[in-house]
């Protein structure tokens, strides 16, 4: 039986503003990052191969009282703050990320419950069609706390 | 290549239903445990809720979504099929529990829908959370109110990172 879905590595970090996993191999299909554990700055948000620019995003969410959605020409993964100490998750999708025919595109989502956050679903577009080789993931400050994982889907 | 998706049991329904669906005997070997449910209540109850070694997560929000508007609140039941949807449809979620055997509180992510071939029905992305600092060996679904219906079911993964 073949595996489709394989860990890449593993990060445990506590009080970071940035996480890096470089040197991906191209011979997935699609990405997924997982990140379980907490930040208490307002927004965290996503670069690939190192890049600045060529980002946009758009997300649906609700705080526990309102809905929203909205649109950004930043890679945010998610924008309201969690409560301080709250533990929450992302996972961010990747798809075909090494494909050097399209630009590359990704969903992320959010599950924070406490203060003004809530759930939040976000697609975004790189405007780029190089492989991805390099993910970084950002916050404002340094209050970023526990595990990222980077798996590898394989599609066949 | 290494495996990932470690299959620990299955639950499925059987003739009369079933107040819970759980899964009581958890290997603290994994990192994070997923469950895929299909289900539907035998009640006019829209949702089911989730219990970590015997204690319903409580602290919930929700943003949820019929075919026609999008709304957000607090509530700690997540959406399935009920006695009033359409003959032979079930509803699907994704539960995510990470970190579940850490002494540290346990974040959920629950993707959930129902189907009723109507835009009434409702889909929702719920984040839980449990501040218990005790690793998870039980996990339960509880239908809003009633049983689970015959043929519901779900499956309980391990999940390894690195």
């Amino acid at each position: 039986m073949a595996y489709t879905y394989e860990p890449i590595a593993t990060q445990t970090v506590s009080g970071v503003s940035s996480v890096s996993f470089t040197s991906i191999p191209s011979t997935y299909t699609d990405l997924k990052v997982v990140f379980s554990g907490y930040n208490d700055a307002p927004l965290m948000y996503i670069n690939y191969n190192g890049s600045t620019s060529g980002y946009s995003t758009t997300f649906v969410g609700g705080n526990g009282s309102v809905a929203a959605s909205a649109r950004y020409g930043s890679p945010w993964l998610y924008v309201w703050a969690p409560g301080a100490g709250t533990y929450f998750n992302l996972s961010v999708d990747v798809m075909s990320y090494a494909n050097t025919a399209r630009w590359k595109s990704w969903i992320c989502k959010g599950y924070i419950t406490d203060n003004s956050g809530g759930p939040t679903l976000w697609v975004g577009t790189w405007a780029s069609t190089a492989a991805i080789n390099r993910v970084d993931i950002f916050t404002s400050s340094l209050t970023m706390s526990g595990n990222f994982t980077i798996y590898g889907i394989k599609a066949a | 290549m290494a495996n990932t998706f470690f299959k620990i049991n299955t639950v499925t329904v059987g003739a009369g239903g079933a107040a819970t669906i759980a899964f009581n005997v958890i290997p603290q070997i994994y990192s994070d445990l997923k469950i895929i449910y299909s289900g539907r209540n035998v009640n006019n109850a829209y949702t089911f809720s989730i219990a970590l070694n015997g204690t319903t997560v409580t602290q919930s929000r929700r943003f949820y979504a019929t075919g026609s508007s999008g709304a957000s609140d607090t509530y700690n039941g997540m959406y399935t099929d009920y006695s009033g949807a359409v003959a032979n449809s079930f509803g699907n979620a994704e539960i995510n529990i990470f970190n579940y055997s850490a002494s540290t509180a346990k974040s959920l992510a629950v993707d959930a829908v129902s189907e009723d071939n109507y835009s009434s029905a409702y889909m929702n992305l719920g984040a839980l959370l449990s501040t218990t600092t005790i690793p998870i060996s039980s996990v339960s679904l509880i239908p809003e109110s009633g049983n689970f219906a015959q043929y519901s079911s779900a499956t309980l993964y391990g999940v390894k990172r690195l």
